[in-house]
């Protein structure tokens, strides 16, 4: 650890912890940003945190997301199919009546 | 075929504008091929959403297909102010929001009831949440936390590991489990994500960053054994 009179700029171990995703999302200050990345270069504990974190999100984006369910599947489309077929209808049903308003 | 598992690959990690205008045009010249691509996407998490909020899986299931037929109604109304699919989850949301009213039940996705209700369950786990080594009361490293970038990526990212993460996401409070799910696994913008459950940036954050804490310590008990 260095000196008091550097380490009383930049946030405690307790609050580099809590501030971590504001630093990872870029939600800080041009400032804060650069008094949290002095703690980082001053503290290996919370430097390991900080990469224990990154880690943790690239491991998220490994979790692919769940399938679509045959099952579901199925079913919505069944639902597409009823939509579009009366849709259809209604369109037809519109035309029809021009048709007979107009004599074509 | 091809294009689908392209997609898996890449972890869903891409929200390609080009891409979703060639759908919603698509989509309203009467394409079933888009609208199936669609459901691929984000069928699953739309319903593990609603799954989160409703009383039943039945009820879940039923507003999910109310949310698609309304997609499809409205797609000629689509403006591309937002992304297509933060559209689709905030019509979900409305939907199941009308629905539970209609019933006289509330349920609400507004981020301060959401923020305050976490936040009570929170302060006492906060402690339970700091890393392996850390002091809470010394406020300093009594050890150092272990260098999980060091792991191989063979265990890192273990069929194992990944079924942990996704079981601990699921027990998350409902809006932490919606928004680390958005952002972390299917890769959404903050931005999409703020839109989509209608969210403060700070309150997005917070969500995210009580979400990440939990997995965070998941793996910790995963990676580096049980015992304390
Ligand atoms: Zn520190």
């Amino acid at each position: 650890m260095t000196s008091q009179a550097t380490m009383s700029d930049m946030p405690s171990c307790h609050e580099v912890i809590q501030l971590v995703t504001d630093y990872l999302e870029g939600a800080m200050s041009p400032d804060e940003q650069e008094r949290f990345r002095a703690h980082l270069d001053n503290c290996d504990g919370c430097g390991a945190y900080v990469e224990q974190i990154r880690t943790t999100v690239r491991v998220m984006g490994h979790a692919t997301p769940e399938a679509l369910s045959p099952g579901a599947r199925q079913e919505l489309l069944a639902v597409y199919r009823k939509w579009k077929a009366e849709s259809a209808g209604r369109h037809s049903g519109l035309r029809g009546k021009l048709r007979k308003l107009f004599g074509r | 075929m091809a294009q689908t598992h392209g997609d898996q690959l890449a972890g869903g990690h891409t929200a390609p504008q080009e891409d979703e205008e060639t759908l919603v045009q698509q989509l309203r010249a009467g394409e079933e091929a888009a609208f199936v691509t669609l459901l691929e996407r984000h069928h699953a998490p739309l319903l593990r959403f609603l799954r989160n909020y409703l009383p039943t899986a039945e009820l879940a299931d039923d507003i999910a297909q109310e949310t698609w037929l309304a997609v499809l109604t409205g797609i000629d109304r689509f403006e591309a102010r937002s992304s297509l699919r933060t559209w689709i989850f905030r019509i979900g949301a409305n939907r199941a929001q009308t629905r539970m009213r209609r019933e006289g039940r509330s349920v609400s996705f507004s981020a301060l009831e959401q923020g305050s209700a976490d936040h009570e369950s929170d302060a006492a786990d906060i402690e339970q949440l700091l890393p392996r080594g850390f002091s809470h009361d010394q406020g300093r490293w009594s050890s150092m936390p272990a260098r999980w970038e060091e792991e191989p990526e063979t265990r890192l990212l273990s069929d194992e590991t990944v079924e942990l993460v996704r079981e601990t996401v699921q027990e998350l409070p409902p809006m932490q489990a919606a928004v680390i799910t958005l952002r972390d696994i299917e890769g959404w913008t903050s931005a999409e994500v703020r839109e989509a459950l209608d969210l403060t940036e700070g309150n997005q954050r917070v969500l995210l960053h009580r979400a990440r804490m939990r997995v965070r310590k998941a793996l910790e008990s995963h990676l580096e054994g049980g015992a304390q």
